[in-house]
């Protein structure tokens, strides 16, 4: 009896299975994390009223904001380990920078342009459609150099600053095309 | 037998999620006032994609390249394929024409030259596309204190 016991108990092992299967489970939920990264959008509008077209547009008090990169503004490139398809690695601007013209106001800090935008979005205009007073269309130029980053940037102070209608104006070329046209100029 | 089986969802949700070819891996810039990306399930939105370098890329196929210089004539059929057959269109009272109704979602790098993205919302405005919603994709600060000043 005593000797049926000793062996049972020598026969006892620990079976690794579902400590493995949790281990997995931990492994795939990290490696999920790491894929799942949160996205937003912020909403905008083109110009609706664009090329041929019978209908009068009444006219409407806007709100120009005009992004300008300055001359060395765009910053120093450095390469990072991030590789896209096409071979070509990506890159993080070193001290890029940028103002704005609020109308005919240049402003040249990120806080000067909140407090800017938000004395604007006080100033009301009459919406002739809707015969209601609101907020002043805005219109974000860029010029050349300025990048996505910049110009999210403005919307969302704008959005904070509460304008409701935000359009884009056309782009005045890349910093490469630019400096083609200054060289033809020569 | 059931972890297994546990395994072998997970896999394949896995293999389904790495297969979402609308995104290509770039990185956003943060916006405080940014909606949450929620789009409706089952429903087909378009997505453009624009690397640092202008590279305007939609489910994985290059639309536009800077080797292709002042040609956008692919990066033209894409869009008048996305207004016309993906998009909800509807009779535009102002203009009396009848406009897409749904929005068109820009995905750039934080660091693409704003020139490349002012160019798809040009194109977006030829008369036979007239695409006037567009979105900007953006990261949503992940803490509270991020929420604070707009990261830029």
């Amino acid at each position: 009896m005593a000797r049926k016991k000793r062996k049972l108990e020598g026969d006892v092992k620990m079976d690794m299975t579902p400590m493995i299967d949790v281990t997995f489970l931990i492994i795939i939920f990290f490696l999920c994390l790491e894929f799942k990264t949160l996205e937003g959008k912020l909403a905008a509008n083109l110009p609706k009223d664009v090329g041929v077209n019978t209908s009068k547009a009444p006219p409407m008090d806007k709100l120009d904001i005009r992004i300008v990169c300055p001359k060395g503004g765009w910053g120093k490139k450095k390469m990072t380990n991030t590789v896209y398809a096409n071979n070509q690695r990506r890159f993080e601007l070193i001290g890029h920078r940028v103002y704005w013209y609020i109308g005919p106001k240049k402003v040249s800090s990120i806080p000067g342009l909140e407090k800017e935008l938000r004395k604007q979005a006080k100033k009301k205009v009459l919406d002739p459609k809707t015969k209601t007073m609101k907020t002043k269309p805005i219109t974000i130029k860029a010029g050349p150099g300025v990048t996505y980053g910049d110009v999210t940037a403005v919307v969302d102070i704008a959005l904070d600053a509460k304008f409701e209608e935000i359009t884009f104006g056309g782009g005045e070329g890349t910093r490469a095309q630019q400096r083609a046209k200054r060289g033809k100029r020569k | 037998m059931i972890d297994c089986i546990f395994q072998l969802i997970i896999f394949f949700f896995l293999i389904i999620d790495l297969q979402n070819k609308e995104l290509e891996p770039l990185v956003l810039p943060k916006a405080i006032h940014a909606i949450p990306d929620e789009p409706e399930p089952g429903r087909k939105r378009p997505i453009l994609n624009v690397r640092q370098d202008g590279t305007v890329v939609y489910r994985t196929k290059v639309f536009w390249q800077p080797s292709d210089g002042e040609n956008y004539s692919k990066l033209l059929k894409l869009l008048d394929y996305f207004a016309n057959t993906l998009m909800v269109k509807k009779m535009d009272p102002d203009l009396k024409r009848v406009l897409p109704q749904d929005a068109l979602l820009i995905r750039a790098d934080r660091w693409t030259e704003m020139h490349h993205i002012a160019k798809i919302m040009e194109l977006c405005g030829n008369q036979k596309i007239l695409i006037w919603k567009v979105e900007l994709a953006v990261g949503e600060p992940k803490d509270a204190d991020s929420k604070k000043k707009p990261s830029k």
